[in-house]
């Protein structure tokens, strides 16, 4: 059997099971397959590290109001329900349809089997929002900011999964970088 | 039946059937229902032409190493892999992740049935990279580009899709500049 997307009676059960948990969740933002993601927070990046990411400083929480963007001004975005996927299931992101009326534009990747935690810790996901304006523009966190809908993998037969080298050095250079921020260096192997 | 996704079991036969070709191929790209796709070769934007696209000239190997954007470039990026899809499949293109936190977003079309090859020749995926930042950027190739997925529609009730009168002449534009 394929992957199915999952209509909104099956997402239900799926957090019902503990499959997916889509915290703080709101019944109101359930649609027929699609989950509708708010904003919380905003980020600005800052300068760039060796691995090519951008180390970002807080900028906006959305429950002060909506946020003046600069004219072009891009900034990374966190989104208030925290994910998590347990199963074998993909979450995949749509940009919210009123970002073509607010003028904003959304980068987002998708969410594999196992998102949400890295060890013990909360695993933010994170998207990039863009004002296309050559002039300043508001976001209004009540229009949303994108759609999650899920395919669902676990009647399938599936090959085990690996990290490329590349991916592990990328994994590495994050947590290095979460435990520096908290108590010191990074002390597990290099790659 | 309807369209629905393979998984990497479904995506390794469809390569053994030939119905599918990712070239080259690395097993551990292979996620459980996408292909994590890397970047290759960037190309300059250039005049204009009278169909609307842009005559593109070579700008980067990243076999080089990483490419520093300029503030708010936009450059085409074309992949390592090269995809033939012959069955009726349907390939979908989602930005990685890694592009979020590099500050760069991707635009990119799907792949139809019979993609990949023009009348004998390699037909190229080209994909279109934008550094986010009103400063310089390096773009780091080891961190993907993009993630390929399939819907299969073989064994689905379907039509035979038609070229429209505009999609024919894009062809003929893009055969001629080839």
């Amino acid at each position: 059997m394929d992957g199915q997307m999952l209509s909104n009676a099956q997402i239900l059960d799926c957090l019902e099971r503990g499959v997916i948990t889509l915290e703080p969740f709101d019944h109101r933002n359930l649609r027929l397959a699609h989950y509708r993601l708010r904003p919380s927070q905003l980020w600005r990046p800052s300068h760039q590290l060796p691995d090519g990411s951008h180390q970002r400083t807080f900028l906006h929480d959305f429950g002060d109001g909506p946020y003046e963007f600069r004219p072009k001004e891009y900034l990374v975005v966190t989104p208030l329900e925290h994910v998590t996927i347990h199963g074998n299931l993909v979450g995949s992101m749509l940009p919210a349809s009123t970002l073509v009326d607010q003028c904003f534009s959304l980068t987002a990747g998708k969410l594999d089997p196992g998102y949400g935690n890295i060890g013990e810790q909360k695993q933010d996901f994170i998207m990039g929002l863009t004002n296309l304006l050559d002039k300043p523009n508001w976001f209004h966190p009540g229009q949303g900011v994108a759609n999650i809908a899920f395919t669902d993998f676990r009647a399938s037969k599936v090959l085990p999964t690996s990290w490329s080298i590349d991916e592990r050095r990328i994994f590495q250079d994050r947590e290095r970088r979460r435990r520096a921020e908290d108590d010191g260096p990074f002390y597990d192997e290099e790659i | 039946m309807y369209g629905t996704t393979p998984t990497n079991t479904q995506i390794a036969e469809l390569m053994e059937r030939g119905q599918l070709h990712i070239d080259p191929f690395e097993p551990e790209n292979l996620k459980l229902a996408h292909y994590r796709l890397r970047p290759y070769q960037l190309w300059t934007p250039g005049p204009q032409l009278e169909d609307g696209s842009h005559m593109r000239t070579f700008a980067h190997d990243f076999r080089d190493g990483p490419k520093k954007f300029l503030p708010n470039q936009y450059l085409v990026v074309t992949p390592v892999e090269h995809i033939t899809i012959t069955g009726y499949l349907v390939g979908s293109v989602l930005p990685a992740s890694t592009l979020v936190e590099q500050c760069f977003a991707l635009t990119a079309g799907k792949l139809d049935p019979g993609y990949g090859r023009l009348g004998g020749r390699k037909q190229e995926f080209i994909m279109g990279i934008k550094n986010m930042l009103d400063e310089p950027n390096y773009f780091h190739p080891e961190r993907g580009i993009a993630n390929i997925s399939f819907v299969d529609f073989r064994g689905t009730r379907f039509q035979e899709p038609q070229w429209t009168a505009a999609e024919k002449d894009d062809f003929r534009d893009r055969e001629h500049r080839a």
